[in-house]
């Protein structure tokens, strides 16, 4: 109950702010510009033709008309001759005109309702007068699978003309229906459902997504494509999937989703919570969100549409930036003709660690240990035994101290908004959007926080039927905070606070900060973690972009268009830093006060303020010429383009110190003998030339390709343009005459590409401008001159480039028995060439310089992904199951090292020729239990004949049996700690009338995680330990079956060899998302004007199990195994979706 | 109506594409935060910041690198004197192994830097600035890489000279320069320091070298010359070594550079306060208005961004900012202050190991006056409070470690102070420096200095065979000091002289090394401290021999010269290693 006042009368906060009273303000506005464009005339009065054709057919001239307007012609062409040649002339006409000329005394009629236009025979069952009179009449509501009406149904009367479309909320009305009639229902990748009419006056109609998706259209580059007709290698992922995703940073939508996409979420720090995502392990792909390169991470996934994932040659139109991938995400827009609907959803989370490593929490213990580490290593007890014994017992005064708790919450709140307004009139339709974020941490002092209110607005419009435009409008603002300890820094802080250290005083001393750590330097955890005490780092992250298109369809030209466009994007990040003085106390027992600290006095540093503002301003202006059309069987689809890049990096800093007070934390309150400033200003240009020919003969045999000319200013002039080409085929073999009676079979495909891509993110910018650096801190002195000083970089490098890749894939789509099984695989073979690396060969060291880097490293990867899902219905019931897989591995062909010569060097150093994922080290044997199994061990391990070892050290092996364990007895003894090879995911989706349920399974195989710092080596830098090395460690008579290393105080180098003792090749898999929703019935909601209620409880990374052992309770298997880690969140969210 | 809209709209979008600056669609950007060769040597503010640079990265002495461990390596590495951080307890400090993968923390291969003076007198000398100011300049730079010549040579012996920057299309066997013979350097240095002295105006700003500090250096490098042939050999084909024949030849060289400075008139021994020996020549090194002891400088000032935390390590614990208590000398360099009546400084070890207690004025109080102004020993006076080192009292026959006894005495000082060698650095300090700027100071840090110049001149004499004019630059320093005078020198003693004058101004560890002496001195040598008991009833001390070093050092043959190291050797086959690497 508590709580759930908490959560109200934060949404009441939240309520009241300035952003969403703006919130309300802006949807007043919108609502109001909606409004006037609803006002003006019926399309079919106001629509004027021209048009011009000799010995036609009507089929042809209905068709032209339908290109060249918006209008729709239903008709069943048993009944109309439509073959019947004509020749007609008209200009500046409209329809009613155009119709009357072209059925000038034949028996047909027509009816136009708005733009759809019903022809018809006269004298037919459905005359023109019995289409507005005749009874009886059955109205419904038509909705996807989960309830969501669908505007822009036909339904037609099945073996007639007769027929209507579906308004903005589902609602249709159709009259005339006659006795024993069937209703058709037909949307663009929905299948078609066809429904008995009886003597039901409402049918409501619930459509299923069309599993072969022989409609479907997906983004591509430049533009869409039907998803049967695509050559390439395209995942993709729809809105409604995403939306079972409650997430605050789009970086984690990817996670599971799509095969080929490799992902690691490592941390859960708000607003720094970035899942890496690579494509098929290749580094870093371009994210174009409606066709501009963005940071995914701010996008507000509520404003998606879709995410189409560009695998192979398909990404080969952008160029010198697409080796790597290209990630397209593509925002909603609203629709022409569509009713207005008002969505708000919003989601309350709690969240949590997913994992918390167990520090020792009570004195005794910790003291108990330390006495037997350091007894074992020969040293005299820091602790007496009645001291132990006292804190044992907890005496009065001998009281642990919880830091863990003391630094975490249990939880912590993260909510979401968004409204968003969507809908269209006669020619204009618009989507606006507006969201709000709050993300608070699990960091007690709550200076840990993200926040962003974004703000989105698409509108596209016609001007006339030739000519359109497209407005977008997007801004974002974001906040992140945090104290002076970074995230890691709290973890190790917390690592390093002993629990004898008290967390707080009595009062009155309470407002005193007391040290976390009683011996070492690492005291300052409580100071740091709080702002006003400390200071801290406040990041205000704001995106503007603009973009302003028109589309031009050439009259004269069947199929030619033009589109010139321009977007404006500019970023701006300030980050502000502060610090203050502080001190901090140390509760003296004898004097039963606090006493300060003398190990670091406050005067030591001053306070402080640091503004770095970066500013990034990009313009760019683009040109497109299309052409498309089809001739018979033959389809040809065309696109050259022209793009250019103006961007323009502008850094600034300021700094100052000694401000006037600790609370004056402002430039202008400095001390001037402080003040810094500093500037960096880098401009960049890039031009680029692309084009694309599709080319399809009857659906059947597809072939593309594309090319794109780059230039880049950050390249030296000779070497600046690059061409990168790409072709790729399919074969839809289920379209070839003899498949014909393979009827399980709907769709095989089979697809090859090619292309030659580029990846230029990695290299150096300007590397062949020879120019002289500047140099400030410290000035050169002489007499009273103070002199700023310049030297040149490294030398000019002529030779810089972009990394060079070609790309092969094969693939094949399969879809059997209507959806029952559907399976697309792809093959990939990659060569990646150019890679930045520091010669070898360099210049002698007298020469002076040094060459920077040279394009000189190369990989080849290969690998498979594939996704396979079956669909089906069973009564109400229907249910899906998509599996993905994605394995990709890299080897590096040649790696710029050293020669090396001997058989073993050759082994353990040299990569090239070698996996890159693969991780060096000894091999460990266990631990030696006894003195005298070391005194009779054979190999000679430390190469001092083993006196240095103790029992409880770790074994290792003596790979080449010469008796002795150095360098040359490592091997591979594991995969490296980055992205995992092996990537799979599990999605499971039913929906039964109203309720749904969505399971996403997440897991990755093949990487490793290393146990390192401070989990590896107890009493390591003044740490306190785990429990688990308490209960684990090896001790001859407290422990003698302990699994880890006896525990000395200090580092033992034998211990911390780099060893498979400590590195865990890791396979997990996550219960990454559960979402449990329920759609309200529409006869509920419909009398009190809702469209759609939807109310949905989601978790996510709600469970892990991993390979991680022993270690599986202490860290998250996507985190790093040590101190320095955040773990993932665990969140449940409750979130409600209501659409008027 | 509506098309022409159309057309106009379509028009004005397209314009504004258009009519952007040309700039726009340019794709020939430079980077705006580097500025361009050719910019650079037309405007006398870049080329002046040019030579800022090579200024600034030329190491002068160890002391001018910013951080307290790394500003007492040389007197690390003489047994002098140790940098320690207060974490490292007693001798952590680690006795740096020179071998065959190069020379550790002494390393210096500035080759960047010579690179950067080349190019910069090819720019100069291409461009049309006023004749005197490329001359000028020019000459600076000529000196700054003269500069770096002789810490390499004094280092490795013989290295490549270059005076052009090489080409990148340069072919390998070019590329691959060979090492110049020692001697060859030595030469080098001499004849370019013989041009510039006299372009080089006679009188600069502080921090800008004249006439007089080419001339110095000089008096520096041809001593240092004059050594390796008098007491070295010649080795790898004369690539090391200068024949003992030609000693004569670089005495005499040092002789006369010396002789030109002092024959200038321009400079003179510090001694503003000739009735405080002690306190004049504290003062010698802080007082900066009028010094005439100053030839060549480097210029500090925090408030203009450049201060050096010396003082800030050096202070002692009880006087301390944050740091404090850093470098501690070792009893061998206290026992070369001989006591005020000019007898050897030596402690009788009989003594130290008796239960013998000291009386602090006469043991360290009753020395040179230079001793007060250059080491802090128990109970010296500082700021106007006292500096302890005792680590325990005896008080009524009760042996005490904390708290206070008696009169306000604490009964052991601060922890810091007697850990190590149980005394602290003082000279090069400023006493009026109280709360220094971050921490930093605005001493400036003296390269040469008309002392040392009296000095080279004493020891070139003495081997010219001009003893009287040895004995009179000595005694001038002597009497300077405030210390009876010499009747007569011999080696010993002008080397006696130069160790305490010149004691932690790098010179130390360099001398040992060209007198081919360091191997006899720093090989197996492990440096002693002292402990210190008070006696309270008594005001007297018990003192302790105590090890300053963590262990025993090493200094072979070999170690005479530095190595070049593996790394440079594998890059250039063409390059030899000195010998015993």
């Amino acid at each position: 109950m508590k709580k759930i006042c908490r959560i109200w009368s934060s949404f009441k906060k939240l309520w009241a702010t300035k952003t969403f009273r703006s919130m309300r303000l802006t949807f007043y506005a919108v609502l109001l510009t909606v409004i006037q464009s609803w006002a003006l005339d019926g399309y079919a009065q106001t629509t004027r033709l021209d048009l011009e054709m000799k010995n036609s057919t009507v089929r042809e001239v209905l068709a032209e008309i339908e290109d060249m307007s918006r209008f729709r012609f239903l008709y069943n062409s048993k009944m109309v001759d439509v073959e019947r040649e004509v020749s007609i002339s008209i200009k500046n006409k409209t329809i009613e005109k155009v119709l009357e000329k072209l059925f000038d005394d034949k028996d047909v009629e027509y009816t136009i309702v708005d733009r759809q236009i019903v022809l018809f025979a006269k004298g037919s069952s459905v005359s023109s007068s019995d289409f507005i009179q005749q009874q009886p009449q059955v109205t419904g509501t038509v909705t996807d699978a989960d309830g969501q009406p669908m505007p822009g149904v036909t339904v037609i009367v099945k073996g007639t003309t007769t027929g209507t479309i579906t308004q903005g909320d589902g609602t249709y009305q159709i009259s005339n229906v006659p006795e024993g009639a069937t209703l058709v229902f037909t949307f663009v990748g929905m299948q078609t459902q066809e429904i008995p009419v009886g003597n039901q006056t409402t049918i409501n109609v619930s459509l299923e997504a069309d599993v072969i998706g022989i409609e479907e259209v997906v983004a591509i580059g430049y533009g869409t494509q039907k998803k049967v007709n695509i050559t390439g290698a395209v995942a993709t992922v729809e809105s409604e999937e995403l939306e079972k995703i409650t997430t605050v940073n789009s970086t984690q939508l990817l996670q599971g989703q799509m095969a080929g996409v490799i992902t690691k979420q490592t941390s859960g720090m708000p607003g720094d919570d970035n899942t890496s995502f690579s494509i098929r392990g290749f580094g870093n792909p371009l994210v174009l969100v409606d066709g501009d390169e963005r940071q995914l991470s701010s996008i507000d996934p509520n404003v998606i549409e879709s995410v189409s994932v560009l695998k192979d040659a398909s990404a080969a139109i952008y160029g010198a930036r697409s080796g790597n991938g290209v990630i397209l995400i593509t925002t909603k827009r609203g629709k022409f003709q569509e009713d207005l609907s008002i969505t708000y959803n919003g989601a309350y989370s709690i969240q949590q660690f997913t994992h918390k490593p167990n520090v020792i929490k009570d004195a005794g213990t910790y003291m108990q240990f330390q006495k037997e580490a350091e007894l074992y290593s020969g040293l005299t007890p820091t602790f007496s035994d009645e001291t132990i014994q006292n804190y044992v017992e907890g005496a009065p005064g001998y009281e642990s101290y919880d830091w863990f708790n003391y630094a975490f919450k249990n939880w912590t709140p993260q909510q979401k908004h968004n409204i968003s307004l969507r809908g269209g009139g006669e020619n204009i339709s618009f989507f606006a959007s507006l969201g709000a974020v709050d993300q608070q941490g699990v960091i007690a002092s709550d200076d840990f926080w993200y926040k962003r209110y974004n703000f989105r607005s698409n509108i596209d419009g016609e001007i006339t039927d030739n000519l359109s435009f497209v407005f977008d409008m997007n801004y974002i603002h974001e906040h992140r905070s945090a104290a002076t300890l970074d995230d890691g820094g709290v973890w190790r802080g917390v690592y390093k606070s002993q629990p004898m250290a008290r967390t707080s005083f009595p009062e009155p001393y309470s407002d005193l900060t007391p040290s976390s750590n009683l011996k070492g330097t690492h005291q300052r955890l409580v100071g740091k973690m709080f702002k006003d005490i400390r200071g801290g780092t406040d990041w205000y992250p704001e995106t503007f972009n603009g973009e302003f298109e028109l589309d031009y369809k050439f009259p004269f030209v069947k199929g030619l268009s033009t589109n010139i466009s321009l977007d404006y994007l500019v970023t701006n990040t300030r980050r502000k830093e502060i610090r203050r003085q502080f001190e901090l106390y140390l509760w003296d027992p004898e004097l039963q006060e606090p006493v300060p600290d003398g190990r670091f006095p406050a005067t030591i540093v001053n306070n402080m303020v640091e503004i770095r503002q970066t500013k990034f301003t990009r313009v760019k202006p683009k040109m497109e010429i299309r052409f498309d059309r089809e001739f018979g069987s033959h389809s040809l689809n065309a696109l050259v383009l022209g793009e250019f890049f103006n961007d323009n990096t502008n850094w600034i800093q300021a700094h100052t110190e000694n401000g006037l007070s600790n609370d004056l934390l402002y430039l202008n309150f400095g001390d001037k003998t402080y003040h810094e400033l500093d500037q960096s200003v880098v401009e960049a240009t890039r031009a680029s030339i692309a084009g694309r020919l599709n080319y399809g003969y009857a659906s059947k045999y597809l072939l593309e390709a594309t090319f794109r000319y780059d230039a880049s200013s950050i390249f030296p002039p000779e070497g600046r343009w690059g061409f990168f080409p790409s072709v790729s085929a399919g074969w839809r073999i289920s379209e070839e005459p003899f498949m014909e009676d393979v009827t399980w079979l709907d769709n095989l495909k089979l697809r090859a590409s090619y292309s030659e891509t580029g990846f230029d993110r990695n290299a150096i910018r300007y590397d062949y401008f020879a120019g002289y650096n500047v140099f400030t801190d410290p000035l050169y002195l002489m007499g009273s001159d103070s002199y700023r000083r310049i030297q040149t970089g490294t030398l000019p490098n002529f030779g810089m480039t972009w990394e060079k890749m070609t790309n092969y894939n094969v693939g094949i789509d399969l879809n059997m028995w209507s959806g029952l099984l559907n399976l697309v695989v792809e093959g990939f073979y990659r060569e990646r060439s150019d890679i930045l690396a520091t010669p070898q060969q360099s210049f002698p060291s007298t020469f002076g310089a040094s060459i920077s880097r040279r394009n000189l490293n190369s990989t080849n990867d290969r690998g498979v992904d594939l996704e396979l899902s079956h669909n089906n219905k069973i009564g109400d019931l229907s249910y899906r199951i998509k599996g993905t897989f994605t394995y990709a591995r890299s080897k590096w062909v040649h790696f710029e090292e050293e020669e090396y010569t001997t058989e073993d060097e050759i082994r353990i150093f040299q990569n090239s020729g070698k996996w890159q994922n693969r991780r060096i080290g000894y091999v460990s044997d266990g631990l030696f239990r006894s003195q005298e199994e070391i005194d009779n061990h054979p190999v000679d391990q430390d190469q001092a004949g083993n006196v240095t070892l103790i029992p409880g050290d770790i074994k290792y092996i003596d790979l080449n049996d010469d008796g002795v364990i150095n360098w040359a007895d490592q091997k591979v003894i594991g995969y490296g700690t980055g992205q995992p090879d092996l990537n799979f995911g599990l999605n499971l989706g039913g929906t039964w009338k109203g309720l749904s349920l969505d399971v996403l399974l997440h897991g990755g195989s093949m990487f490793s995680g290393y146990i390192s710092g401070l989990a590896q080596v107890p009493y390591n830098n003044e740490s306190t330990p785990l429990n688990i090395h308490w209960q684990e460690r090896f001790h001859p008579e407290n422990n003698p079956d302990g699994t880890l290393p006896s525990v000395t105080m200090g580092t033992r180098g034998n211990n911390t060899r780099n060893s498979d003792f400590w590195l865990r090749s890791i396979t997990f898999l996550r219960l990454k998302n559960v979402n449990l929703g329920y759609t309200l019935p529409q006869e509920w909601i419909n009398p009190i004007g809702l469209n759609r209620v939807r109310a949905y409880i989601t978790s996510s990374n709600l469970y892990v199990i991993s390979n991680l052992g022993i270690w599986s309770k202490e860290f998250d298997p996507e985190s790093p195994l040590n101190e320095s880690q955040y773990p993932p969140n665990r969140t449940i969210t409750f979130g409600l979706t209501v659409t008027l | 109506m509506k098309l022409k809209k159309i057309i106009i709209a379509s028009l004005a979008f397209v314009l504004f594409f258009t009519s952007c600056d040309e700039d726009f669609f340019d794709l020939n950007k430079e980077p705006q935060d580097v500025i361009s060769n050719a910019a650079v040597f037309t405007d006398e503010l870049l080329a002046n910041a040019n030579l800022a640079q090579i200024y600034h990265n030329t190491l002068f002495a160890y002391r001018d690198v910013d951080g307290p461990v790394a500003d007492m390596l040389d007197e690390g590495m003489g047994a002098v004197a140790r940098g320690f951080a207060y974490w490292q307890a007693s001798a952590a400090f680690p006795l740096e192994v020179i071998d065959e993968n190069g020379a550790g923390p002494i390393d210096y291969w500035p080759y960047q830097n010579i690179r950067n003076v080349n190019e910069f007198i090819i720019g100069m000398q291409g461009s049309e600035f006023d004749q005197d100011f490329i001359d000028q300049r020019v000459a600076e730079a000529r000196y700054l890489r003269a500069h770096m010549y002789f810490q390499m040579v004094r280092r490795y012996g013989g290295v490549p000279i270059l005076t052009e920057p090489q080409s990148v299309d340069t072919s390998p066997e070019e590329l691959n320069v060979p090492r110049d013979s020692e001697q060859a350097v030595f030469d080098f240095i001499a004849s370019e320091l013989d041009e510039i002295s006299n372009i080089l105006a006679e009188e600069t700003e502080d921090g800008r070298v004249n006439k007089y500090g080419a001339l110095a250096l000089k008096s520096r490098a041809m001593l240092y010359a004059a050594s390796i042939a008098e007491f070295g050999t010649v080795q790898l084909d004369g690539l090391l070594g200068i024949p003992a024949s030609q000693a004569d030849n670089y005495w005499q060289a040092s002789y006369n550079a010396s002789l030109e400075i002092i024959n200038s008139g321009k400079y003179a021994l510090y001694n503003q306060l000739p009735d405080d020996p002690a306190e004049n020549f504290q003062q010698l090194f802080v007082d900066e208005s009028g010094n005439t002891e100053r030839i060549f400088v480097e210029v500090y000032d925090p408030d203009r961004t450049k201060g050096h935390s010396f003082d800030l390590g050096a202070v002692p614990f009880e006087f301390r900012q944050t740091w404090g208590s850093n470098f501690c000398p070792f009893l061998n360099i206290v026992e070369e202050f001989e006591y005020a009546d000019g007898t050897p400084g030596t402690i009788d070890r009989a003594l130290i190991d008796s239960d013998h207690l000291f009386d602090i004025d006469e043991v360290f109080k009753n020395r040179d006056p230079r001793f007060l102004a250059t080491i802090f020993f128990p109970e010296s006076e500082w700021q106007g409070g006292v500096v302890r080192f005792h680590r325990r009292t005896v008080i009524n026959g009760e042996e005490v470690s904390s708290g206070i006894v008696g009169d306000g005495w604490p009964a052991a000082a601060p922890r810091r102070n007697y850990v190590n060698t149980g005394f602290l650095v003082r000279k090069l300090m400023d006493e009026g420096h109280i709360g220094p700027l971050r921490g930093q100071s605005d001493t400036d840090f003296i390269i040469f200095r008309y002392g040392e110049i009296l000095l080279n001149l004493a020891e070139a004499a003495f081997y010219l065979n001009k003893p009287g004019e040895a004995l009179e630059k000595v005694n001038m320093i002597r009497e300077r000091a405030g210390m009876p005078l010499r009747n007569a020198v011999t080696e010993d003693d002008i080397r006696h002289e130069r160790t305490v004058e010149l004691v932690f101004e790098d010179h130390r560890y360099w001398d040992l090394r060209r007198w081919r002496i360091a191997e006899d001195f720093l090989n197996g040598l492990r440096a002693k401290g002292l402990e210190y008991t008070y006696y309270y009833d008594e005001d007297k001390y018990d003192f302790h021999l105590k090890n300053g070093d963590r262990s025993e050092r090493v200094f072979q043959d070999r170690h005479y010269y530095l190595p070049l190291g593996v790394g440079r050797l594998a890059d250039n086959p063409n390059l030899v290693e000195n010998p015993g690497y």
